[in-house]
């Protein structure tokens, strides 16, 4: 079964400084029918004005991924940390105990286009981490590429959710194998693409469930580039 | 439960009193506290470090309604900042004002650094720190806040 979540269907907030699109119920955007997928609570995107962000501020108990899809984002957190975050590169943060962070557009010029990933930790009170991999864009490119899963080959989360990339261009092909029982969404970040015959375009979601795979193709002029999570 | 709202309050130019703060308020988030950040301005803006820009950006400055909003209240200062620190003026004036106005009573207050006298007499429980672990003190000051609210909802 296919369930599509269309972009404009959406919560939105423009402060100025931030266009934000929210996938699911997010800080004043409450839908009680869209609070999530399986462990997927939030996927939010944002716009982000040159040197602007979010200031410090607290999470607990949740696996946090950003990817970023234009401009670069400056991270800080009360571990110490400090990462610059682009394109081709995926942060996870597992926020367990508590953790206290702060991310800016780090350009006084140009914006960021980021998503960000709020997965519910399948344990709580883990000890607070923080993950940054590179990848070539070839190893999204027509293909799926590993960003997060609870071990092996990515970031790792603390739940038994996978978390992929994939660049498509027009008629290229990707089929995910879905084990019985578990769902899987489909975000389209950018451009267009086809996921088990329907037609997405950039913001648009598939939820996926009771189906043996997922069929994704590059579709309009451009192609596309989506978002795959594999969900318990 | 009722989950307390803890507001962290700093003055610092260098960062190491931004870190203090930090650790208080993790340590007041893995006491499930919800936590408000906020700098106390510089008086000198002249003066600019990378970490003062930096700081200057992120932070914003407390105000009234973080007070009022807030059921604890941490202020982390260096060991050297006096009452009198011209930073501080403005907020001090806030609390005493707020103080005066019994809008203070029974919201926990603590301070890291020099502030402690500067908390006397407005009304706040005040947590005494008891050593130098800014997190400890952010855990004790959110379970004492969760706690007095929990009290204060079930009455």
């Amino acid at each position: 079964m296919i369930t599509i979540r269309k972009s404009n269907e959406r919560g939105h907030s423009n402060r100025g400084w931030l266009d934000s699109y929210f996938t699911f119920s997010f800080a004043d955007y409450n839908d009680p029918k869209h609070r999530g997928f399986r462990a997927l609570r939030v996927i939010n995107d944002d716009r982000i004005e040159p040197g602007k962000g979010f200031g410090p501020h607290a999470h607990r108990d949740m696996e946090i991924i950003t990817y970023v899809l234009s401009g670069q984002l400056l991270h800080r957190d009360s571990m110490g940390e400090r990462h610059i975050l682009g394109p081709n590169e995926v942060q996870a943060m597992s926020a367990g105990t508590g953790i206290v962070h702060s991310e800016f557009n780090a350009s006084e010029v140009e914006q960021v286009h980021s998503i960000q990933i709020w997965i519910e930790p399948a344990v709580e009170d883990v000890t607070p981490s923080y993950q940054q991999i590179a990848f070539e864009p070839q190893e999204k490119h027509g293909k799926l590429r590993l960003l997060a899963a609870p071990q092996g080959g990515a970031t790792t989360i603390h739940q038994d959710a996978f978390v992929y990339v994939s660049e498509l261009d027009p008629g290229q092909a990707v089929t995910y194998a879905l084990a019985a029982g578990r769902g899987a969404w489909v975000q389209v970040v950018r451009g267009s693409v086809s996921a088990n015959g329907h037609d997405l375009n950039e913001g648009d979601a598939a939820a996926v469930t009771a189906e043996s795979d997922v069929a994704l193709i590059g579709a309009g002029n451009t192609g596309g580039e989506i978002l795959l999570f594999d969900l318990q | 439960m009722a989950q307390p709202i803890v507001l962290v309050t700093f003055s610092c130019e260098s960062g190491d009193t931004e870190k203090q703060a930090l650790n208080a308020a993790v340590g007041a988030v893995q006491a499930r506290a919800m936590i408000r950040l906020r700098r106390i301005p510089d008086t000198d803006t002249h003066r600019t470090t990378e970490t003062l820009l930096r700081m200057r950006k992120e932070y914003v400055s407390p105000g009234e309604s973080d007070v009022l909003g807030a059921d604890a209240l941490i202020l982390a200062t260096s060991a050297d900042t006096k009452e009198s620190s011209e930073p501080w003026q403005a907020f001090l004036t806030l609390l005493r004002k707020l103080g005066s106005e019994g809008k203070l009573e029974g919201k926990v207050c603590a301070a890291i650094g020099g502030l402690s006298p500067a908390l006397a007499g407005l009304g706040f429980v005040t947590v005494t720190q008891i050593s130098r672990d800014s997190l400890s003190l952010g855990r004790i000051v959110a379970e004492m806040a969760r706690s007095l609210k929990s009290n204060k909802e079930t009455v």
